[in-house]
């Protein structure tokens, strides 16, 4: 057995034809390099002005960070964290809701005097536009819903308390709503039920819900006005009009928008959605396809490619690229999106490896057990697209496949023969029969149980054979040959590996993203 | 041991008492099950085979032509002592009009037996206008006709309000008044000279001897001899026809049917002439028709031109057509081709005015709800289109299914006599299309088109027709799938409004704007204003072209007159996202809108409606205008390319179709492949093509795989597109030489390509690689296209011969020209563009032995025997270790088996085959197994992998 120290590797020269792996752009991070990585994938609110679009994203509803992206640009500037929101437009000026109080929002800095103080929490705010003189919006200008009280209550443009303007539980039908908002202009109060009426009722300061075309099928969780047009959002979003000229409504958004939580619009022309993918741009003429995403991809546990697809496993979603995806390209997934997979799935992915036939494998360390998760399924309430295949693993932290066979890292140990005297948390393998092993301090290559070198002297986070090269990820991303000879090194901290014979994938922390390498075979 | 023998005993009886239960039902009207609306309907069931004395109940549920349930009925019942019951229902839905499926079954599960072509779980009846009530209109004005009525009480001919069809002339006066005996109905027809009275029929074979050759179809004469007894049947059938013309004044005659099938275009000249001149000898007054050609696709309207280049039109005096075309008729191009026929016609008619008449059109379902549907929209609506572009008459095919699989066909009713007796049967059961024709015939027979209304929607046609009282009926439906709102003038406060099956409801309009959602079913507006949409009515707004087209970003430019004083109100469609404009005007004056395109609008076609209004908002005209929207630069002539490094990528042209100046840069995806990401910039003067390539350096894709690719364009206007193709990447070679003479020897190259190891073809004899395995290289030169596939096999076997090669150790290979070819149809032209032949071959004794399994070309490309000059092969068979065989194929294949020529790089040639594998006699594998390359087998060439030239 060979041991190779990589500090002296470093400092011997290494020569012209060594294998090397030249970066091939970022997936799942919309800023570019040297810019603030957006560090969350979802958006929970959005709104425009003429200077750009603002957006909340954070790893939950009402815990974010305020960002700006100016109007024509692609490429967002954060402007403050620890903002619960929603951000709210009347048409014209933006709004921020801090908590308890509703600040202007002007070139991204928020009133020194709140417009209107709600003095409590509330479920859902509306504000009437400026065009919205009668019914509803000759009553109060600012509008908040308590959906447990089932009660509306409204403020003045002054910020004065009008107190309950509207109790939805005494309206007629007695339907729990969900959700309510007003039609720009003509000042109606309309409101979404749930499942599984899902209908929208129209309502008069009076508290009647009125006939005619209302109410009208499909409902919303929020409702927006642009341009003078009410817009209500849940799977994409959909235009309500008070006089619906047609049947067919106006709609943006396509199946991977199953949780939309905003729209707003475009300076520059098309639609934005906040959504659970991130902020999602429209083209007005291409309504139903995404031409970009804001965005970023944190916590990625585990990456697996598979043909052209790229499954990175982030908490309790699986989220699907392409491999040639742009940096702000939406992502890939349908269906539940995104593909929090029930199946009482609650993620701790740790390893995920394609299967061959188009499903994926996913080591749980959580549940000690491999998932089998199939992309194909892709329709709401499909069955089966999460299957456990069970294992009875101790402390599992990596898998392999090697000629069909799972070879798995538990508990410090690889479940196949070998001569290991140390610990192992982390595995791969050559298709000819060779066993990657590594700890956090050293990687192993096994042929027929027995260690033929070991090279040391980094830090490890993982490890993938990539082409006839083995790629460490670490402090430091490293790429050794078959006799554990350093060939390249970059200077990126990078954590989750994957590769086929070409690429490697490796998630960056740092960035919140996921860099992309092609290998560059020697000579 | 005796407790287990008694329950599989019970079970035994068990199994054999559901299998005996049959449930048999029928109608108060058992020869056709159609109904006047009103009329008593009675069903009749029958069980047999129950358990004597069993409780029953018998399920039913009746469903409309949507399959939507309008009533369901249990009904209890015990099996008397034979273990049968026989009862009626009465009550069932026979109010409203239209097609009635009763799903009826026992709550055991037993289906009604499936009778004929009628499905089992099912019988049908049909409620319709009362045939006694349906006007005789005269020839001229009667449009709905019917191509195979069925028998006796079963006839459908009164039902449907059918007026025309074909006639087989009778031998006799005599015969001829005892067939009509006791039929009143007004019926019109021509002579077709089929069956027994078809030329081949009414000579005998010492007759036709050395004078004429071909079947009942192709007959053709050999000689002026052969001429000679052509007129003599064609002049003692129009003799006979002069004491035989019932309700017809004037005879008409066709005769050739679908000649375009068997006959070339100097044969049918040849026939028509001789016809023409015997006939008119007999009867000078009878009427001409023809060609009558099989289909409508595009290849159709060509190969009448090219029949009426050689004067056809001068031998008929109408024009007869078999407009079938696929579903949707509006997509694949019904409307725009039975135009450009009519065009045609009117091109080559020197003056005349030539009538089409259409004697058989139709859509083959099988015996399911969903195919009956398609068949039921597709064939009313094909009889609004034929009749709105006025064709003469149209004649649905046909009265009953005549497959004898009983699995239902072009029928427009079930044959509840098959398989026993297909045709003339006494015995059906309506399929929904019946009374959806039905319902079309009653509301518009009597009418002639008025107008054709385009612009409501660009998935949205309907025409106008009206009757010689100027009684108006609009017909209008949406081809999309999907449902279109539309508003149209009415002239009419309160209107009556059918739904497909011609049930009425009046509907309060919008100052007399009625709003309509359209969908795939036909609605008729019934008596709408004449003023608007009459024969005499004044077109108050005559736009100078009702079709325009322009670029995205473009202007175009709507103008025309007006003959009334008013306001001329323009609405465009919402995609355009602009405001209704109204411009005054004084009656003869005109009128020049300009309407400037967004920079972004994607391609497509965009209706604008213009609406006349008087002082006081009340709409005098309405008409509209459809804008064609072309993108500023086209791709075109997309194709896979291979450089000469072996280099993959796309090559295409891109167009300049805006006629102005214009740059922008053209980018190239494969989805998921990294390397395809291409990009560059281009300018383009105006009206300027190039031709331009990406490279996708580092590609390496498996060869036999299909690749989803885009092609998107983005001009500096912001106007984007993006065109998606599907492409394989697979090169041949080039090889100068190679196969010349049936030398291969200069083509070194071992095969490389491995196929892919699935077996395609009865995979219980396949073991894998070790049974069967191949690879494959391709090559090309000025002379052939080049195939070289070594195959290991563990057992060399091939016993066959000729076209029974395939069953043996061999290979099966197909060609093609193309993949497809737009708009399909059986013509030969598209045939030929496709030039898809599919050839065997095999080591056999007497060598390697070559098979034509299919050709496009049956007259010089013959299927047969192929010899070693015409086609150069190699076969040799050498042994290896372990005694597995090693197989090499070497194959030459002459550019013009492809209908291909002047070949050159960067040309594609299509192709797919399979390696059939035997390792034992008949006896013992009933089948040769197969891996492959590409599909061959699945509707071939649809399938076959795209071959590129590479020097």
């Amino acid at each position: 057995m060979r041991h190779i120290f990589l500090a002296g590797l470093l400092a011997s020269s290494v020569t012209l034809s060594a294998s090397s792996l030249e970066y091939s752009g970022m997936l799942g991070q919309s800023q570019p390099e040297g810019k603030t990585p957006v560090p969350f994938t979802a958006v929970y609110s959005a709104a425009s002005d003429a200077s750009g679009t603002y957006f909340i994203t954070g790893p939950y509803r009402g815990g974010g960070e305020l960002w700006r992206l100016p109007a024509g640009s692609r490429t967002a500037e954060r402007i403050r964290t620890a903002t619960p929101g929603p951000v709210l437009s009347d048409g014209t000026k933006l709004y921020l809701l801090d908590n308890t109080r509703l600040f202007a929002l002007e070139n991204g800095k928020k009133s020194a005097q709140p417009v209107v103080d709600l003095k409590r929490k509330f479920d859902l705010i509306a504000i009437a536009d400026d065009a919205t003189k009668t019914e509803f919006g000759a009553v109060a200008r600012y509008f908040a819903y308590d959906r447990k009280a089932k009660k509306v209550y409204g403020w003045k443009a002054d910020g004065t308390a009008l107190g309950e303007i509207l109790d939805l539980s005494k309206t007629t039908p007695q339907t729990p709503f969900y959700s309510m908002g007003f039609l720009p202009g003509a000042g109606y109060l309309i409101a979404s039920t749930g499942y599984p009426e899902l209908r929208t009722y129209r309502f008069t300061p009076d508290g009647k819900a009125q006939s005619g075309n209302w109410p009208v099928r499909g409902s919303a969780s929020e409702f927006f006005s642009l341009d003078g047009v009410c817009w209500g959002v849940d799977a994409g979003a959909t235009t309500f009009r008070d006089h619906p000229v047609s049947a067919k409504r106006e709609k943006v958004g396509g199946e991977t928008d199953r949780y939309t939580y905003a729209v707003c619009k475009d300076p520059k022309g098309g639609f934005f959605l906040a959504t659970s993918q991130g902020l999602k741009h429209y083209r007005t003429d291409s309504p139903s396809e995404s031409d970009f995403r804001i965005g970023g991809l944190p916590w990625v546990s585990a990456i697996a490619i598979s043909g052209e697809h790229v499954f990175a496993v982030c908490g309790g979603a699986i989220h699907r690229l392409l491999l040639d995806d742009l940096p702000d390209a939406p992502l890939q997934n349908a269906g539940n999106e995104a593909w929090r997979v029930g199946a009482n799935w609650s993620s701790s992915g740790i390893a995920a490896l394609p299967n061959g036939d188009g499903t994926i494998l996913i080591l749980d360390k959580g549940k000690k057990g491999i998932w089998k998760f199939d992309p194909s399924r892709t329709r709401w309430g499909d069955k089966n697209r999460m299957r456990f295949l069970g294992g009875s693993f101790t402390a599992p932290t990596d898998m392999a496949l090697l000629n069909g066979q799972t070879i798995v890292a538990d508990s410090g140990k690889l479940n196949v023969k070998n001569d290991l005297t140390e610990p192992v948390v982390k595995v791969d393998a050559f298709p000819s029969g060779e066993i990657v092993a590594a700890n956090a301090g050293k990687v192993f290559l096994l042929k027929d149980g027995k260690t033929l070198w070991t090279f040391s002297g980094a830090a490890i986070n993982d490890i993938a054979v990539v082409g006839d090269c083995i790629a460490v990820s670490g402090d430091k991303l490293l790429l050794l040959d078959r006799n554990g000879k350093l060939q390249a090194t970059r200077n990126q901290r990078l954590t989750a590996l994957a590769a086929d014979g070409k690429w490697l994938l490796a998630a960056s922390p740092d960035r919140k993203g996921i860099l992309r390498f092609k290998l560059k075979s020697g000579k | 041991m005796k407790k287990e023998l008694l329950l599989s005993a019970l079970c035994l009886f068990a199994a054999f008492a559901a299998e005996g239960a049959v449930l048999t039902g029928d109608t108060s009207n058992p020869h056709n099950s159609l109904f006047k609306r009103g009329e008593e309907i009675t069903l009749f069931f029958n069980v047999s085979g129950l358990t004597p004395g069993k409780k029953e109940t018998l399920l039913l549920d009746f469903q409309d032509h949507n399959g939507k349930s309008r009533k369901t009925m249990q009904i209890p019942f015990q099996a008397d002592g034979n273990g049968g019951w026989s009862g009626e229902v009465r009550n069932v839905p026979r109010d409203a009009y239209g097609f009635y499926r009763v799903l009826a079954k026992l709550s055991d599960g037993t289906l009604l037996r499936k009778t004929g072509s009628r499905p089992a779980g099912c019988l049908t009846y049909a409620v319709l206008p009362d045939p006694a009530s349906r006007k005789i209109y005269p020839p001229e004005d009667s449009f709905f006709g019917l191509h195979g009525n069925a028998h006796g009480k079963a006839t459908l001919g009164p039902w449907i309000g059918c007026r025309w069809g074909m006639r087989i002339m009778a031998k006799s006066k005599e015969e001829f008044l005892k067939s009509r005996k006791d039929k009143p109905w007004v019926f019109y027809s021509y002579e077709v000279f089929r069956g027994p009275s078809s030329v081949f029929h009414q000579l005998t074979p010492a007759q036709k001897k050395g004078k004429l050759t071909g079947n009942e179809q192709s007959l053709r004469p050999l000689n002026k001899e052969g001429e000679a007894l052509f007129a003599k049947v064609y002049y003692d059938t129009a003799k006979r026809g002069l004491e035989q013309k019932g309700f017809d004044k004037v005879m008409r005659y066709q005769p050739l049917w679908e000649p375009d099938l068997y006959l070339s275009n100097d044969d049918i000249v040849r026939i028509y002439r001789i016809a023409r001149k015997a006939i008119r000898e007999a009867d000078p007054d009878a009427l001409i028709l023809g060609p009558c050609f099989s289909h409508i696709g595009i290849g159709s309207v060509d190969a009448h031109r090219k029949l009426f280049e050689k004067g056809f039109l001068d031998l008929v005096d109408e024009v007869s057509l078999h407009p079938y075309i696929q579903y949707p008729v509006e997509e694949n191009g019904l409307v725009e081709n039975i135009r450009a026929l009519r065009e045609t016609v009117r091109k080559y008619a020197k003056g005349r005015t030539i009538g089409i008449r259409a004697n058989e059109s139709g859509y083959s379902a099988k015996a399911t709800p969903s195919e009956e549907r398609i068949q039921m929209h597709g064939q009313v609506r094909a009889s609004l289109i034929l009749l709105g572009e006025g064709i003469l008459s149209n004649e649905p095919f046909y009265g009953y299914d005549h497959g004898a699989n009983g699995e239902g066909d072009y029928g427009l009713s079930y044959n509840l006599t098959i398989p026993h007796h297909i045709w003339a049967t006494e015995k059906v059961a309506p399929r929904p299309v019946l009374p959806a024709l039905a319902a079309a015939s009653y509301l518009l027979e009597g009418h002639r088109p008025t107008g054709v209304i385009e612009y409501l929607g660009d998935t949205v046609l309907g025409y106008s027709y009206a009757d010689r009282n100027d009684h108006c009926v609009i017909a209008l439906w949406d081809f999309s799938g999907r449902n279109t709102d539309v508003r149209i003038e009415t002239g009419r406060d309160r209107i009556d409004v059918a739904d497909i099956m011609g049930n009425r409801k009046t509907v309060k309009t919008d100052n007399g704007s009625l709003a309509l959602t359209l969908t795939e079913s036909p609605v008729y507006i019934l008596d709408a204003d004449p003023k608007l949409w009459g024969r005499n009515a004044e077109r108050k707004i005559r736009p100078d072209s009702a079709d325009l087209t322009c670029v995205s970003g473009g202007e175009a430019t709507l103008s025309g007159s007006v003959l009334a004083d008013g306001q001329l109100i323009l609405k465009a469609p919402a995609a355009l996202r602009m405001k209704d404009s109204a411009v005054s005007l004084k009656k003869g004056s005109r009128y020049l809108i300009k309407v400037r395109l967004p920079q972004t609008l994607p391609e497509g076609r965009y209706p604008f409606q213009l609406n006349l209004t008087d002082g006081k908002g009340r709409i005098l005209a309405s008409t509209g205008i459809r804008l064609g929207v072309r993108p500023p630069v086209a791709v075109e002539n997309g194709q896979a390319y291979c450089s000469s490094n072996g280099t993959f990528g796309l090559r295409f042209t891109l167009k300049n179709l805006s006629g102005s100046d214009c740059s922008g840069s053209v980018s190239s995806r494969i989805p998921g492949v990294p390397e395809s990401r291409k990009r560059a910039e281009f300018s383009l003067k105006g009206n300027e093509s190039r031709v331009l390539t990406l490279l996708f350096p580092g590609f390496e894709p498996p060869p036999f795989r299909s690749f989803h690719t885009e092609l998107s364009v983005e001009l500096s206007t912001g106007y984007r597109s993006r065109i998606q193709e599907e492409f394989n990447f697979l090169a041949a070679d080039y090889l100068p030489g190679v196969g010349r003479n049936g030398d291969f020897s200069a083509w070194k190259a071992s095969p490389s390509l491995k196929l892919p190891g699935e077996c395609l073809r009865s995979p219980e004899f396949h073991r894998g690689a070790e049974d069967l395995s191949a690879a494959i290289a391709f090559g090309w030169n000025e002379e052939y296209f080049l195939l070289k596939i070594r195959v290991q096999d563990d057992v060399f076997l091939q016993n066959s011969r000729g076209r029974y090669l395939w069953n043996g150790d061999s290979i099966q290979l197909g060609f093609a020209r193309k993949r497809s070819v737009p708009r399909t149809s059986n013509s030969v032209g598209e045939q030929r563009q496709l030039a898809f032949s599919e050839i065997n071959l095999g080591l056999t004794p007497e060598g390697p032995e070559a098979w034509r399994a299919y050709t496009f070309d049956p007259e010089s490309l013959k299927t047969g025997p192929l010899s070693l000059q015409e086609f150069p092969r190699s076969i040799t068979v050498t042994k290896g270790n372990g005694g597995r065989v090693e197989i090499l194929y070497q194959v030459a294949v002459p550019w013009h088996f492809i209908n291909l020529e002047n070949v050159r790089p960067g040309m594609s040639v299509f192709c797919a085959g399979t390696v059939n594998d035997r390792d034992a006699e008949y006896k013992k594998q009933g089948d040769v197994s197969a891996i492959g390359f590409f599909q061959l087998k699945r509707l071939p060439p649809k399938y076959f992998g795209e071959i590129l030239l590479k020097k």
